[in-house]
C-alpha cells in the first residue's frame, strides 16, 4: 500500500502529514521524494544504514576521434554541445542524459561518464524505514533519485510506504505518485490554497489516483478549500487546527503523534479512514475517485471523533443531514464554514498560532 | 572585421536584443566593407541552451566581436573558446553601437549572468 502526499505548494504540512502518518502507522516506510529540500529526516532523525551515490550518464569526447561532423550538436535537443574551434564543447548542466549523441557519433568519439547528482539515504527510526533523497544544488532534474528512491523504499516491503512528494505538480511530482495507490492532498485554508489545491487535483485526475484531502492550519474562518472540494465532490478526510502547541511540537521537529495523545487520536483516525478508501479502492477496482460516506461511516467517525476530543464534536451527523446544509451545520457547529460529517477534527484553538514552521518554509524555498 | 549584434529585427533602424540568446536575428556586419547580412536565430524559440546554440551559430559566421547588453555564462563559454571578444552596448540604437564600437569606445563585457532557466545555480 503506497500512499502519497501532495500539495500544490510548499509550506501546506505535506511534511507534517506523512511523517505523523507513518509514525502512527508504526511498522511502516517513509519516502521523501522532496528531494530539493528534504525534512523529513529532520523529524524521524534516523540512523543510516546506507548511502548510495546517485549518477546520470554524461558525454565525454575523445578528441583524437572527433572529426567535427558536429552530428552530436544538430542531435542534441537541448543544445549542450557546441563546436568551435575544432573543439566539442559539453555543458554538463544543460544535459539530460539521453545519450543520443553518443549514439550518432560516427566516429564513435564520445562514450558515457557518470555524473553524481546527488544521493539517497536509507536510515531507520524504530519500525519506520526512513528514505531521503537529496538533489545536489543546481542539477536540472531530482527524477533520477526518486526512482532510486521508489525501487529500494518498495524493495524492502514494509507497508503502508508514505511518500512525501515535492511541492508543486511538475515531473518530479508525476514520477513521485506514479505507483501509488492513493492521494492525499494537503491544503491550507486560503483562496491561494485553493487554487493551488487545484492545480494537484488536476494532476491526480489525470493519473486516475483515488484521492482525498485533508485541510491544514483549520481556523474557525471561511475556508475555501473546502468550498473546492465540495464543488469537486473531493473527499475531506481530515483536518488539522492552526493549533499553538502542534506548531512549536512541528517546528522543534517533533513528530506531534509521540508528543501528545490528542495528536495520536487525530493522525490515526486519518490512517484508518485512508487505508479503509484504499482497500475500498482495491476491492471495487474501479476508477471512480471519490467515495460517498455512507451512514455507518459517519456514525462510526462521529464516535471516535467524540472519544478523540473528549468533548466537541463539529456537526451532528445523523443520515438525515449527512449531504449537509450550511446554516444547519453552522448553527450546530457553531462554526461558519460547512463542516463535512465523516472527518476527524480536534478542538480549534488560538487561530493566532503560527504552525507554518521552519521545515516547511525550507520545502516551500524549494519551490 | 566581422561583428554581430543581437537585434529586434532584420533591418538596421533596428535597436539592440534585450536578450541575446533570444533574439530574433543576428546582425553580422563587416566593419571594412560595411555588408550587413541578417541571420535568424534558429535558437530563439528552443527549450534551453538557447544561448549555447545562438553562440553557435554567430562563432560559425566568423565574427571577431560581439556587441551585446548582456549575455549568459554558456554563451560567453563558447565565444571564450571561439576567440570572440565581447563588449557591452551603450544605448538601444543598432547604429550608434556599431559607431562606438569602431571609436572604440564600447567596454568589454565582463560580468555573465547565470542563466535565466534555473543552470548553474548556486554556481
Amino acid at each position: 500500500m503506497k500512499i502519497a502526499v501532495l500539495s500544490g505548494k510548499g509550506g501546506t504540512g505535506k511534511t507534517l502529514v506523512s511523517v505523523n502518518l507513518a509514525a502512527v502507522a508504526g511498522h511502516s516506510t517513509y519516502i521523501d521524494c522532496d528531494v530539493e529540500e528534504p525534512n523529513g529526516h529532520l523529524f524521524f532523525k534516523p540512523a543510516i544504514a546506507r548511502e548510495e551515490l546517485i549518477t546520470v550518464k554524461i558525454p565525454q569526447v575523445d578528441e583524437k576521434r572527433c572529426v567535427g561532423c558536429r552530428s552530436c550538436v544538430d542531435f542534441c535537443n537541448y543544445n549542450a554541445l557546441a563546436y568551435v574551434n575544432k573543439k566539442l564543447i559539453i555543458f554538463d548542466d544543460v544535459c539530460h542524459s539521453c545519450g543520443g549523441c553518443v549514439l550518432v557519433c560516427p566516429e564513435s568519439a564520445l562514450s558515457e561518464r557518470d555524473k553524481a547528482i546527488g544521493e539517497i539515504e536509507i536510515g531507520v527510526a524504530g519500525d519506520v524505514n526512513v528514505y531521503t533523497g537529496n538533489l545536489n544544488t543546481g542539477e536540472a532534474t531530482g527524477i533520477p533519485i526518486i526512482n532510486r528512491l521508489l525501487e529500494e523504499g518498495s524493495a524492502e516491503g514494509r507497508v503502508p510506504i508514505f511518500i512525501d512528494c515535492p511541492p508543486g505538480s511538475a515531473c518530479i511530482v508525476m514520477e513521485s505518485i506514479k505507483d501509488a495507490d492513493y492521494c492525499v492532498l494537503v491544503a491550507e485554508p486560503t483562496l491561494f490554497g485553493a487554487h493551488n489545491l487545484n492545480m494537484v487535483y488536476e494532476l491526480v485526475k489525470l493519473f486516475d489516483k483515488p484521492t482525498g484531502v485533508v485541510l491544514n492550519k483549520c481556523m474557525n474562518e471561511k475556508n475555501p478549500v473546502e468550498e473546492f472540494c465540495l464543488d469537486k465532490n473531493l473527499e475531506i478526510l481530515g483536518r488539522i487546527p492552526f493549533d499553538h502547541e502542534l506548531a512549536s511540537l512541528n517546528s522543534n521537529a517533533e513528530i506531534v503523534v509521540n508528543e501528545n495523545e490528542k495528536y495520536r487520536e487525530l493522525f490515526s483516525g486519518l490512517l484508518e479512514t485512508i487505508v479503509d478508501r484504499v482497500e475500498r479502492e482495491s476491492a471495487s477496482h474501479e476508477p471512480n475517485r471519490v467515495h460517498e460516506a455512507t451512514a455507518g461511516d459517519q456514525e462510526r467517525h462521529r464516535v471516535e471523533l467524540e472519544q478523540v476530543c473528549g468533548e466537541k464534536v463539529y456537526g451532528k451527523v445523523t443520515a438525515d443531514n449527512q449531504k449537509g446544509h450550511n446554516a444547519e451545520q453552522e448553527k450546530a457547529c457553531g462554526i461558519n464554514d460547512f463542516d463535512e460529517p465523516g472527518e476527524h477534527c480536534i478542538e480549534r484553538e488560538g487561530a493566532n498560532s503560527e504552525q507554518h514552521q521552519e521545515p516547511n518554509e525550507m520545502e516551500g524555498g524549494a519551490e | 572585421m566581422k561583428i554581430s549584434i543581437p537585434v529586434d529585427n532584420n533591418s538596421m533602424e533596428s535597436n539592440v536584443c534585450a536578450s541575446f540568446g533570444r533574439a530574433p536575428f543576428f546582425l553580422v556586419y563587416d566593419t571594412e566593407t560595411k555588408e550587413a547580412v541578417f541571420v535568424e536565430n534558429t535558437a530563439a524559440s528552443g527549450t534551453g541552451g538557447a544561448g549555447i546554440r545562438a553562440a553557435q551559430i554567430i562563432a560559425d559566421q566568423g565574427v571577431s566581436a560581439l556587441l551585446t547588453p548582456r549575455c549568459g555564462q554558456n554563451a560567453a563559454d563558447v565565444f571564450r573558446s571561439a576567440d570572440i571578444k565581447m563588449y557591452r552596448t551603450n544605448t538601444d540604437s543598432l547604429k550608434d553601437n556599431i559607431e562606438a564600437f569602431i571609436k572604440g569606445e564600447l567596454p568589454l563585457l565582463e560580468d555573465f549572468h547565470a542563466g535565466f532557466h534555473g543552470r548553474n545555480r548556486g554556481m
